[in-house]
């Protein structure tokens, strides 16, 4: 607010003294860079520059410490329209309600760094541009905006062999949203209070590694992929939605699923009209639903461990998966022969999840008391069920999470409560 | 000024009786199993396996409980005669029957507080994971319990002649609003057309005190979400700064007209006799 009203301030003043302050306050950034010789580098001293900039040939860019560009009349605020450019060091302030991107760049081998993006709309967009770096950038959207108003963090179309990492970004609608693109790097970023963490379309070979989403509608939505690699990401607290997932699997083939660490969200991991995916080595915990199926198939779940899930898993129409060896922490196994394998299966009914399909409204009945009574009651024909053969019988994977002791509240709360109880159970029993 | 002599002379029966302390035992013995079986999450906040059982198992055993205890002590002091020379003062049923609800409020309230007590030390001191906020969220939550189901248990024993009948309403009640409520409610809304289901079940969750007190609980917690996105107005609204306010409301409509229906039924039957 206080840069805004600085701007607005500044603004003011070169609308009084336009001849003679302009010059020193606000610089257009479009001359410095036309006299910019290709291959050369434009070094930005402190100040505030005016951009609706165009790059058309390979420069290097770099911004002193304090260095914001401000939009200016129309499109985007930088535009790059050519190969091997390098931009780092930069604040980007874009409070305009367009549709243009903050960024644009439709060239390939350029180099984002360490930008600090501020918009309304898409942060970054990549048109047609391959082979590009973007890392450790900060983009932030604005969180007055409805999700439906706002863009994309980064938004790649079309676009191959880019590689995104180390960045953050909030308040935008999809963190980083891919489509029609292939083979591109994603990993070690973080997004929170978005709609989507990350949102991949139709897309080949991207592969998302050790990134994390929190507080999202959705943690990972993967649709209409092949070949997706999703490996050691942390996806949490996704779940204030009534759509809420932690990693949703529509559509996809081929995906490998492993060391993912999903908790806390409405729905764990969500596998629809998936097929051939392996998923392997993740860890499901305390999701209101653990693992959802829906048509289905071929489908490899194995070595996951599923704990303190209220519901563990759920399937409709999807008996062809695999779903051996998974560790349930809800499962009371037998392991007689000592191969760290239960003789005892693990099943899940899908009775709850076909009954509400049919008749949503009856949602309001999740866990209810009775509800597991009547599942007892009608079950589901066995082969509908998810089912384990050999469940595992210890957690496969190390859960390096410390041990929490209650805290000293607990024990002065109970204490209290403990001497009120005693005194009035004293004080009515007694003879007068 | 009777209600609270007739309340003081709960109390005071009531820490004098054994059920109470096998009651109290019971509960104890029950909270703690509960919270010291987890399956192996350090952290327990929030909505989890473990709010989810517990909430259930507790939804089983105390509305029955509070149903039996609350019918039984009004229908026998109808039974031994104690209601008939009581009667004999200028007291009326209403007065009786809220000296009662508050007497055995008392004694239930405490048998839980001590219950929860006990629990939250030796979680301390075994070292076992248990946050603040999930302890008061029980503590609450079947305090709310037992005060609903007190007033219907109250309202039972006012209508019934002797324990035997009190016995059969109590469990009665107990079987329709905790175990076969959805089976009730799919079965029969299954046949009527799809319009009608969500408001039918939306006044009938006002019905149902276990179904009243678990919903609006779920959704405090944060798992309001699992209703799915039929109810996503629910959630916003009991999230709103008017959704504790108006459920507190309700519990208050609760107890006062089972407990006043129970009285004016009571007394037009004695007349008509």
């Amino acid at each position: 607010m206080k840069k805004f009203l600085a701007i607005l301030v500044a603004l003011l003043f070169i609308g009084f003294n336009q001849t003679i302050e302009a010059e020193t306050e606000q610089v257009p950034l479009q001359p410095l860079i036309d006299e910019t010789k290709p291959g050369d580098t434009l070094y930005l001293p402190p100040g505030e520059y005016i951009g609706g900039a165009v790059i058309n040939k390979p420069i290097h860019i770099i911004g002193d410490d304090q260095v914001t560009i401000l939009p200016g009349k129309k499109g985007p605020v930088i535009q790059v329209k050519a190969n091997q450019v390098i931009i780092e060091n930069i604040s980007i302030i874009d409070q305009r309600n367009t549709n243009d991107e903050t960024v644009y760049i439709a060239g390939d081998d350029n180099e984002l760094k360490k930008l600090n993006i501020k918009t309304n709309g898409v942060g970054i967009q990549l048109f047609e541009a391959n082979d590009n770096k973007l890392y450790q950038l900060k983009i932030t959207g604005n969180k007055n905006l409805s999700l439906a108003q706002r863009g994309n963090g980064i938004d790649l179309w079309d676009s191959d062999h880019n590689t995104i990492h180390s960045s953050q970004i909030t308040d935008v609608q999809d963190g980083v949203y891919l489509e029609k693109s292939s083979q591109n790097d994603i990993y070690n970023n973080i997004v929170t209070h978005s709609r989507y963490g990350y949102h991949l379309m139709f897309t080949n070979k991207t592969t998302l590694t050790e990134n994390e989403s929190y507080y999202n509608v959705s943690g990972m939505m993967v649709m209409g992929t092949n070949g997706t690699v999703v490996k050691h990401n942390e996806l949490k607290h996704n779940l204030k939605s009534v759509q809420s997932l932690g990693l949703l699997l529509f559509d996809v083939k081929n995906a490998q699923v492993a060391h993912n660490k999903i908790s806390h969200n409405k729905v764990g991991l969500f596998i629809e009209n998936a097929h051939k995916n392996d998923i392997t080595l993740n860890e499901l915990e305390q999701n209101f639903v653990g693992v959802q199926f829906l048509k289905s198939t071929e489908n490899s779940v194995t070595k996951n461990a599923f704990l303190a899930n209220v519901v563990q898993g759920q399937a409709e129409r999807s008996s062809d998966n695999d779903t051996e060896s998974n560790f349930w922490g809800d499962h009371i196994g037998v392991d007689v022969n000592g191969d760290g394998y239960s003789q005892l299966s693990y099943q899940v009914d899908p009775f709850y999840l076909s009954l509400t399909k049919e008749y949503p409204p009856f949602q309001i009945y999740f866990q209810a008391p009775g509800m597991q009574f009547l599942e007892q009651l009608f079950h589901a024909p066995t082969d509908q069920w998810l089912s384990d053969q050999s469940p595992l019988m210890d957690n496969p994977i190390k859960s390096e999470t410390e041990a929490k002791t209650s805290s000293i509240y607990v024990l002065c709360f109970s204490i209290i409560l403990f001497i009120a109880s005693t005194t009035i159970i004293y004080m009515g029993a007694r003879k007068k | 000024m009777h209600i609270i002599t007739v309340a003081k002379r709960e109390i005071k029966l009531g820490f004098r009786n054994s059920w109470t302390y096998s009651f109290l035992i019971l509960f104890t013995l029950f909270t703690m199993a509960i919270l010291l079986l987890q399956s192996g999450v350090q952290s327990a906040e929030g909505y989890t396996d473990m709010t989810g059982t517990m909430m259930n198992m507790t939804l089983y055993l105390l509305p029955l409980l509070t149903l039996l205890l609350g019918s039984v002590s009004v229908a026998i002091e109808k039974e031994n005669g104690h209601w008939g020379l009581l009667s004999t003062y200028a007291l009326t049923r209403m007065s009786f029957l809220w000296g009662k609800w508050i007497g055995l409020a008392i004694n239930l309230l405490t048998v839980l507080a001590f219950s929860f007590g006990v629990t939250g030390c030796i979680a301390f001191f075994f070292g076992k994971p248990l946050s603040l906020s999930t302890l008061i969220f029980f503590w609450i939550f079947s305090s709310v319990l037992v005060l609903i189901y007190l007033g219907i248990a109250i309202a039972i024993g006012a209508l019934v002649n002797n324990r035997w009948q009190a016995l059969i309403g109590s469990i009665s009640i107990w079987f329709i609003t905790v175990i076969i409520w959805p089976l009730l409610f799919i079965s029969i809304l299954s046949i009527l057309p799809y319009s009608m289901l969500y408001t039918i079940i939306e006044v009938s969750t006002f019905m149902n005190p276990a179904e009243l007190v678990r919903i609006f609980a779920m959704m405090k917690i944060g798992a309001g979400s699992v209703f799915g996105p039929e109810y996503n107005q629910w959630v916003t609204w009991v999230n709103s700064s008017f959704g504790t306010p108006v459920f507190i409301v309700v519990v208050i409509i609760w107890i006062t007209v089972t407990i006043g229906l129970g009285a004016l039924i009571w007394e037009r039957r004695d007349q008509r006799e």
